[in-house]
Protein backbone atom coordinates (compact mmCIF):
# COMPACT_ATOMS: atom_id res chain seq x y z
CA UNK A 1 0.00 0.00 0.00
CA UNK A 2 1.90 3.55 -0.95
CA UNK A 3 2.40 5.86 1.54
CA UNK A 4 2.00 4.02 4.63
CA UNK A 5 -1.00 5.61 6.33
CA UNK A 6 -2.31 8.31 4.56
CA UNK A 7 -2.26 9.63 1.11
CA UNK A 8 1.30 11.59 -0.94
CA UNK A 9 1.54 14.18 -1.03
CA UNK A 10 1.01 14.51 -4.87
CA UNK A 11 -2.02 11.79 -4.64
CA UNK A 12 -3.99 14.14 -1.71
CA UNK A 13 -3.14 17.87 -4.30
CA UNK A 14 -4.22 15.01 -7.44
CA UNK A 15 -7.37 13.23 -5.73
CA UNK A 16 -8.50 16.83 -4.17
CA UNK A 17 -8.46 18.28 -8.10
CA UNK A 18 -10.94 15.13 -9.20
CA UNK A 19 -13.55 18.10 -8.38
CA UNK A 20 -12.18 20.62 -10.36
CA UNK A 21 -12.22 18.66 -13.25
CA UNK A 22 -9.76 15.38 -14.34
CA UNK A 23 -7.92 16.77 -17.34
CA UNK A 24 -7.30 19.92 -15.71
CA UNK A 25 -5.75 18.35 -12.48
CA UNK A 26 -3.69 16.12 -14.05
CA UNK A 27 -2.44 19.12 -16.39
CA UNK A 28 -1.97 21.54 -13.35
CA UNK A 29 -0.42 19.28 -11.32
CA UNK A 30 1.10 16.76 -12.57
CA UNK A 31 3.30 19.38 -14.54
CA UNK A 32 6.76 17.92 -15.60
CA UNK A 33 6.83 14.41 -16.97
CA UNK A 34 9.89 13.30 -14.46
CA UNK A 35 7.17 13.85 -11.21
CA UNK A 36 4.38 12.36 -13.41
CA UNK A 37 5.73 9.03 -13.94
CA UNK A 38 6.20 8.27 -10.00
CA UNK A 39 2.93 9.83 -9.69
CA UNK A 40 1.50 7.34 -12.31
CA UNK A 41 2.58 4.53 -10.53
CA UNK A 42 1.05 5.37 -7.53
CA UNK A 43 -1.78 5.69 -9.06
CA UNK A 44 -1.88 2.61 -10.07
CA UNK A 45 -0.65 1.17 -6.52
CA UNK A 46 -4.27 3.21 -5.61
CA UNK A 47 -5.87 1.15 -7.72
CA UNK A 48 -4.37 -1.69 -6.42
CA UNK A 49 -5.57 -1.21 -3.17
CA UNK A 50 -8.94 -0.87 -4.37
CA UNK A 51 -9.63 3.22 -4.28
CA UNK A 52 -13.04 4.93 -5.09
CA UNK A 53 -12.11 4.56 -9.18
CA UNK A 54 -10.28 8.12 -9.11
CA UNK A 55 -6.80 7.23 -9.52
CA UNK A 56 -8.11 4.84 -12.37
CA UNK A 57 -9.81 7.43 -13.87
CA UNK A 58 -6.80 9.80 -13.95
CA UNK A 59 -4.51 7.26 -15.22
CA UNK A 60 -6.96 6.87 -18.17
CA UNK A 61 -7.39 10.38 -18.67
CA UNK A 62 -3.43 10.90 -19.06
CA UNK A 63 -2.55 8.28 -21.17
CA UNK A 64 -5.57 7.82 -23.37
CA UNK A 65 -4.31 9.77 -26.10
CA UNK A 66 -0.70 8.36 -25.94
CA UNK A 67 -1.92 5.37 -26.27
CA UNK A 68 -4.85 5.26 -29.13
CA UNK A 69 -2.24 7.52 -31.11
CA UNK A 70 0.40 5.13 -30.94
CA UNK A 71 -1.91 2.22 -31.66
CA UNK A 72 -3.33 4.11 -34.50
CA UNK A 73 -0.23 4.61 -36.07
CA UNK A 74 0.53 1.18 -35.98
CA UNK A 75 -2.65 -0.56 -37.23
CA UNK A 76 -3.55 2.43 -39.22
CA UNK A 77 -7.37 2.08 -38.21
CA UNK A 78 -8.97 4.15 -35.85
CA UNK A 79 -11.88 1.60 -35.27
CA UNK A 80 -9.30 -0.99 -34.50
CA UNK A 81 -6.83 1.28 -32.62
CA UNK A 82 -10.06 1.97 -30.43
CA UNK A 83 -10.76 -1.62 -29.95
CA UNK A 84 -7.11 -2.65 -28.82
CA UNK A 85 -6.86 1.04 -26.74
CA UNK A 86 -10.39 -0.72 -24.92
CA UNK A 87 -8.17 -4.17 -24.05
CA UNK A 88 -5.07 -1.95 -23.21
CA UNK A 89 -6.60 -0.37 -20.46
CA UNK A 90 -8.88 -3.41 -19.53
CA UNK A 91 -5.75 -5.29 -19.18
CA UNK A 92 -4.24 -2.59 -16.79
CA UNK A 93 -7.46 -2.50 -14.87
CA UNK A 94 -7.11 -6.43 -14.43
CA UNK A 95 -4.02 -6.84 -13.49
CA UNK A 96 -4.19 -4.16 -10.83
CA UNK A 97 -3.79 -7.09 -8.10
CA UNK A 98 -0.76 -8.24 -9.40
CA UNK A 99 0.63 -4.88 -10.15
CA UNK A 100 4.61 -4.27 -9.04
CA UNK A 101 5.78 -0.81 -9.65
CA UNK A 102 9.48 -2.60 -11.47
CA UNK A 103 9.07 -0.28 -14.23
CA UNK A 104 7.64 2.96 -14.73
CA UNK A 105 4.20 3.17 -15.46
CA UNK A 106 4.06 4.37 -18.97
CA UNK A 107 6.60 2.27 -20.03
CA UNK A 108 4.38 -0.83 -18.85
CA UNK A 109 1.46 0.47 -20.50
CA UNK A 110 3.38 0.68 -23.74
CA UNK A 111 4.54 -2.92 -23.47
CA UNK A 112 0.75 -3.60 -23.02
CA UNK A 113 -0.22 -1.59 -26.15
CA UNK A 114 3.17 -3.17 -28.49
CA UNK A 115 2.14 -6.88 -27.88
CA UNK A 116 -1.36 -6.20 -28.25
CA UNK A 117 -0.95 -4.43 -31.65
CA UNK A 118 2.40 -6.72 -32.97
CA UNK A 119 -0.64 -9.77 -31.96
CA UNK A 120 -2.77 -8.11 -34.47
CA UNK A 121 -0.78 -7.33 -37.36
CA UNK A 122 0.66 -10.95 -36.94
CA UNK A 123 -2.60 -12.28 -37.24
CA UNK A 124 -3.40 -11.11 -40.60
CA UNK A 125 -6.69 -9.37 -39.56
CA UNK A 126 -5.38 -5.89 -40.90
CA UNK A 127 -5.57 -7.36 -44.74
CA UNK A 128 -9.18 -7.38 -44.38
CA UNK A 129 -9.94 -4.10 -41.89
CA UNK A 130 -7.48 -1.53 -42.14
CA UNK A 131 -8.64 1.52 -43.30
CA UNK A 132 -7.39 2.68 -47.45
CA UNK A 133 -4.53 5.37 -47.02
CA UNK A 134 -7.09 8.13 -47.84
CA UNK A 135 -9.48 7.02 -45.44
CA UNK A 136 -9.37 9.23 -42.90
CA UNK A 137 -9.43 12.38 -45.25
CA UNK A 138 -12.74 13.43 -44.47
CA UNK A 139 -11.42 14.34 -40.27
CA UNK A 140 -7.65 14.17 -40.46
CA UNK A 141 -5.82 16.81 -43.26
CA UNK A 142 -8.34 19.34 -42.81
CA UNK A 143 -7.70 19.75 -39.18
CA UNK A 144 -4.03 19.25 -39.54
CA UNK A 145 -3.34 21.97 -42.02
CA UNK A 146 -2.77 25.11 -40.24
CA UNK A 147 -3.88 27.44 -42.64
CA UNK A 148 -7.47 27.26 -41.29
CA UNK A 149 -8.68 27.52 -44.94
CA UNK A 150 -6.38 25.69 -47.32
CA UNK A 151 -6.72 25.35 -51.31
CA UNK A 152 -7.90 22.46 -52.54
CA UNK A 153 -4.14 22.30 -53.94
CA UNK A 154 -2.89 22.57 -50.85
CA UNK A 155 -4.82 19.77 -49.16
CA UNK A 156 -4.62 17.75 -52.25
CA UNK A 157 -0.49 17.90 -51.92
CA UNK A 158 -1.01 17.40 -47.78
CA UNK A 159 -3.26 13.98 -48.59
CA UNK A 160 -0.43 13.09 -51.08
CA UNK A 161 2.39 13.67 -48.70
CA UNK A 162 0.42 11.92 -46.10
CA UNK A 163 -0.15 8.78 -47.92
CA UNK A 164 3.68 8.25 -48.50
CA UNK A 165 4.18 8.89 -45.17
CA UNK A 166 1.51 6.28 -43.98
CA UNK A 167 2.90 4.09 -46.63
CA UNK A 168 6.69 4.26 -45.88
CA UNK A 169 5.09 3.11 -41.86
CA UNK A 170 3.30 0.51 -43.11
CA UNK A 171 5.81 -1.28 -45.38
CA UNK A 172 8.06 -1.23 -42.24
CA UNK A 173 8.58 -4.63 -40.30
CA UNK A 174 6.22 -4.50 -37.10
CA UNK A 175 8.88 -4.27 -34.68
CA UNK A 176 10.96 -1.32 -36.35
CA UNK A 177 7.36 0.30 -36.83
CA UNK A 178 6.56 0.18 -33.45
CA UNK A 179 10.33 1.49 -32.25
CA UNK A 180 10.23 4.24 -34.54
CA UNK A 181 6.63 5.57 -33.40
CA UNK A 182 7.65 5.64 -29.93
CA UNK A 183 10.84 7.04 -30.77
CA UNK A 184 9.46 9.51 -33.15
CA UNK A 185 5.64 10.46 -31.70
CA UNK A 186 6.00 9.41 -28.33
CA UNK A 187 9.42 10.95 -27.12
CA UNK A 188 10.26 8.18 -25.44
CA UNK A 189 13.84 7.41 -24.89
CA UNK A 190 16.19 4.48 -25.73
CA UNK A 191 15.93 2.75 -22.39
CA UNK A 192 11.92 2.82 -22.47
CA UNK A 193 12.01 1.38 -25.52
CA UNK A 194 14.24 -1.04 -25.45
CA UNK A 195 12.26 -2.54 -22.38
CA UNK A 196 8.84 -1.98 -24.22
CA UNK A 197 9.95 -4.18 -27.34
CA UNK A 198 12.20 -6.59 -24.87
CA UNK A 199 15.54 -6.11 -26.48
CA UNK A 200 19.24 -4.29 -25.50
CA UNK A 201 19.51 -0.60 -26.45
CA UNK A 202 21.98 -1.51 -28.30
CA UNK A 203 19.85 -3.53 -30.88
CA UNK A 204 17.27 -1.31 -30.33
CA UNK A 205 19.77 1.34 -31.91
CA UNK A 206 20.38 -1.29 -34.44
CA UNK A 207 16.68 -1.53 -34.72
CA UNK A 208 15.46 2.32 -34.95
CA UNK A 209 18.93 2.87 -37.32
CA UNK A 210 17.66 0.58 -39.82
CA UNK A 211 14.58 1.89 -39.78
CA UNK A 212 14.84 5.37 -40.75
CA UNK A 213 17.54 4.22 -43.24
CA UNK A 214 14.80 2.30 -45.11
CA UNK A 215 13.08 5.94 -44.62
CA UNK A 216 15.09 7.70 -45.82
CA UNK A 217 14.82 5.81 -49.12
CA UNK A 218 11.24 6.36 -49.22
CA UNK A 219 10.56 9.72 -48.01
CA UNK A 220 13.61 11.61 -48.53
CA UNK A 221 12.32 13.30 -51.47
CA UNK A 222 9.48 15.17 -49.57
CA UNK A 223 12.23 17.62 -48.47
CA UNK B 1 35.74 15.50 -34.31
CA UNK B 2 35.67 12.52 -36.00
CA UNK B 3 33.48 12.00 -38.94
CA UNK B 4 30.26 9.83 -37.38
CA UNK B 5 29.66 8.22 -40.55
CA UNK B 6 32.81 6.92 -40.77
CA UNK B 7 33.15 5.47 -36.77
CA UNK B 8 31.21 2.43 -36.10
CA UNK B 9 27.54 2.84 -34.70
CA UNK B 10 28.51 7.17 -35.15
CA UNK B 11 25.82 7.94 -37.31
CA UNK B 12 23.72 7.31 -34.49
CA UNK B 13 24.57 11.02 -33.32
CA UNK B 14 23.47 12.30 -36.57
CA UNK B 15 20.18 10.65 -35.93
CA UNK B 16 19.96 12.10 -32.21
CA UNK B 17 20.45 15.46 -33.63
CA UNK B 18 17.83 15.38 -36.00
CA UNK B 19 15.53 14.32 -33.27
CA UNK B 20 17.23 16.74 -31.18
CA UNK B 21 18.17 14.84 -27.88
CA UNK B 22 21.79 15.79 -28.63
CA UNK B 23 23.46 16.99 -25.62
CA UNK B 24 24.27 20.96 -26.32
CA UNK B 25 27.82 20.66 -26.44
CA UNK B 26 27.91 17.42 -28.67
CA UNK B 27 25.50 19.16 -31.10
CA UNK B 28 27.88 22.49 -31.05
CA UNK B 29 30.69 20.07 -32.07
CA UNK B 30 28.23 17.94 -34.90
CA UNK B 31 27.26 21.42 -35.97
CA UNK B 32 30.95 22.40 -36.65
CA UNK B 33 31.62 19.36 -38.52
CA UNK B 34 28.54 19.44 -40.69
CA UNK B 35 30.28 22.82 -42.19
CA UNK B 36 33.16 21.09 -43.09
CA UNK B 37 31.66 17.59 -44.31
CA UNK B 38 29.29 17.03 -47.21
CA UNK B 39 28.71 13.35 -46.54
CA UNK B 40 27.12 13.88 -43.12
CA UNK B 41 25.62 16.91 -44.81
CA UNK B 42 23.74 14.93 -46.82
CA UNK B 43 22.67 12.47 -44.16
CA UNK B 44 21.65 15.28 -42.23
CA UNK B 45 19.43 16.61 -44.55
CA UNK B 46 17.99 13.29 -45.39
CA UNK B 47 17.09 12.74 -42.31
CA UNK B 48 15.62 15.79 -41.40
CA UNK B 49 13.16 15.50 -44.56
CA UNK B 50 12.19 11.96 -43.11
CA UNK B 51 11.85 13.83 -39.75
CA UNK B 52 9.59 16.95 -40.87
CA UNK B 53 7.66 14.06 -43.36
CA UNK B 54 6.71 12.28 -40.15
CA UNK B 55 5.25 15.14 -38.62
CA UNK B 56 2.98 15.78 -41.06
CA UNK B 57 1.21 12.74 -39.61
CA UNK B 58 -1.40 13.39 -36.95
CA UNK B 59 -4.42 11.33 -35.54
CA UNK B 60 -7.75 12.18 -35.58
CA UNK B 61 -9.25 12.18 -31.86
CA UNK B 62 -10.74 9.61 -29.90
CA UNK B 63 -14.17 8.82 -30.15
CA UNK B 64 -16.54 10.68 -27.29
CA UNK B 65 -17.59 6.67 -26.43
CA UNK B 66 -14.18 5.77 -25.18
CA UNK B 67 -14.49 6.23 -21.42
CA UNK B 68 -18.23 4.97 -21.14
CA UNK B 69 -17.68 1.96 -22.95
CA UNK B 70 -14.22 1.10 -21.07
CA UNK B 71 -16.42 1.82 -17.84
CA UNK B 72 -18.81 -0.79 -18.62
CA UNK B 73 -16.52 -3.73 -19.64
CA UNK B 74 -14.83 -2.65 -16.25
CA UNK B 75 -18.08 -2.72 -14.82
CA UNK B 76 -18.85 -5.77 -16.56
CA UNK B 77 -15.36 -7.02 -15.26
CA UNK B 78 -15.98 -6.69 -11.66
CA UNK B 79 -19.77 -8.61 -12.28
CA UNK B 80 -17.74 -11.66 -13.52
CA UNK B 81 -18.53 -14.64 -11.88
CA UNK B 82 -15.57 -16.68 -9.79
CA UNK B 83 -15.34 -19.04 -12.27
CA UNK B 84 -15.50 -17.06 -15.46
CA UNK B 85 -12.69 -15.27 -14.49
CA UNK B 86 -10.57 -18.26 -13.52
CA UNK B 87 -11.63 -20.12 -16.73
CA UNK B 88 -9.85 -16.57 -18.74
CA UNK B 89 -11.21 -13.26 -19.72
CA UNK B 90 -14.09 -12.38 -21.93
CA UNK B 91 -13.38 -11.60 -25.32
CA UNK B 92 -10.39 -13.06 -27.47
CA UNK B 93 -8.30 -13.12 -25.29
CA UNK B 94 -6.59 -16.39 -23.70
CA UNK B 95 -6.59 -16.20 -19.85
CA UNK B 96 -3.27 -17.98 -18.24
CA UNK B 97 -5.19 -20.14 -15.96
CA UNK B 98 -7.49 -21.33 -18.64
CA UNK B 99 -5.16 -24.60 -19.22
CA UNK B 100 -4.59 -24.67 -15.41
CA UNK B 101 -8.36 -24.83 -14.90
CA UNK B 102 -8.46 -27.82 -17.47
CA UNK B 103 -5.63 -29.78 -16.23
CA UNK B 104 -7.24 -29.21 -12.59
CA UNK B 105 -10.62 -30.65 -13.99
CA UNK B 106 -8.54 -33.51 -15.95
CA UNK B 107 -7.08 -34.11 -12.26
CA UNK B 108 -10.68 -34.01 -10.50
CA UNK B 109 -12.08 -36.16 -12.91
CA UNK B 110 -9.27 -38.76 -12.39
CA UNK B 111 -8.87 -38.44 -8.81
CA UNK B 112 -13.23 -39.34 -8.87
CA UNK B 113 -12.75 -42.18 -11.14
CA UNK B 114 -9.89 -43.88 -8.58
CA UNK B 115 -12.32 -42.80 -5.69
CA UNK B 116 -15.69 -44.81 -7.22
CA UNK B 117 -13.34 -47.68 -8.64
CA UNK B 118 -10.68 -47.91 -6.72
CA UNK B 119 -12.11 -50.09 -3.50
CA UNK B 120 -13.87 -52.40 -6.32
CA UNK B 121 -10.61 -53.93 -8.06
CA UNK B 122 -8.82 -53.41 -4.32
CA UNK B 123 -11.18 -56.55 -3.30
CA UNK B 124 -11.42 -58.66 -6.40
CA UNK B 125 -8.92 -60.95 -7.54
CA UNK B 126 -5.58 -60.87 -9.68
CA UNK B 127 -5.45 -57.36 -8.17
CA UNK B 128 -2.04 -56.78 -10.35
CA UNK B 129 -3.62 -57.37 -13.54
CA UNK B 130 -6.92 -55.69 -13.01
CA UNK B 131 -5.54 -52.29 -11.57
CA UNK B 132 -3.10 -51.98 -15.08
CA UNK B 133 -6.40 -52.70 -17.23
CA UNK B 134 -8.41 -50.15 -15.28
CA UNK B 135 -5.65 -47.30 -15.01
CA UNK B 136 -4.87 -47.79 -18.50
CA UNK B 137 -9.21 -47.60 -19.00
CA UNK B 138 -8.63 -44.11 -16.68
CA UNK B 139 -5.97 -42.79 -18.91
CA UNK B 140 -8.03 -43.02 -21.95
CA UNK B 141 -10.97 -42.02 -20.48
CA UNK B 142 -9.03 -39.31 -19.00
CA UNK B 143 -7.86 -38.51 -22.06
CA UNK B 144 -11.21 -38.32 -23.79
CA UNK B 145 -12.11 -35.70 -21.22
CA UNK B 146 -9.48 -34.00 -21.95
CA UNK B 147 -10.10 -33.54 -26.13
CA UNK B 148 -14.01 -32.71 -24.75
CA UNK B 149 -12.61 -29.96 -22.13
CA UNK B 150 -10.45 -28.66 -25.16
CA UNK B 151 -13.65 -28.78 -27.51
CA UNK B 152 -15.66 -26.95 -24.87
CA UNK B 153 -13.34 -24.27 -24.27
CA UNK B 154 -12.66 -23.68 -28.41
CA UNK B 155 -16.41 -23.23 -28.65
CA UNK B 156 -16.49 -20.94 -25.95
CA UNK B 157 -13.59 -19.13 -27.21
CA UNK B 158 -15.58 -18.63 -30.62
CA UNK B 159 -18.71 -17.93 -29.16
CA UNK B 160 -17.18 -15.08 -27.07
Amino acid sequence: MPGGAGLPACLLTLRNSVKLSVAAGVEQIMGGASAALDCDSELMLWVKAGDDGSSFALLLEKHRTGVIRFLYRMVQNQAIAEELGQEVFLRVFRSRATYEPTAKFRTWLFRIATHLALNWLRDGRNERLQEPLAGDAADGPAREISDSRPSVEQRLVYQVRLDEVRRAVAALPDKQRAAVLMHKYEAMDYAQIARVLGCSESALKSLLFRAYETLRGRLAHLA
Amino acid sequence: MVCPIEEHGGAQVLLDYCARRLAPAAGAALEHHLQECARCRAFFRRQSAVWEALETWEVPPAAGEFDRRLYERVAAEGRRSWWARLAGPAGRDRGVLRPAFALASVTLILAGAFLLEGPRHLAGGNPSYQAQTEVAEQVERALEDLEMLRELDRVASESM
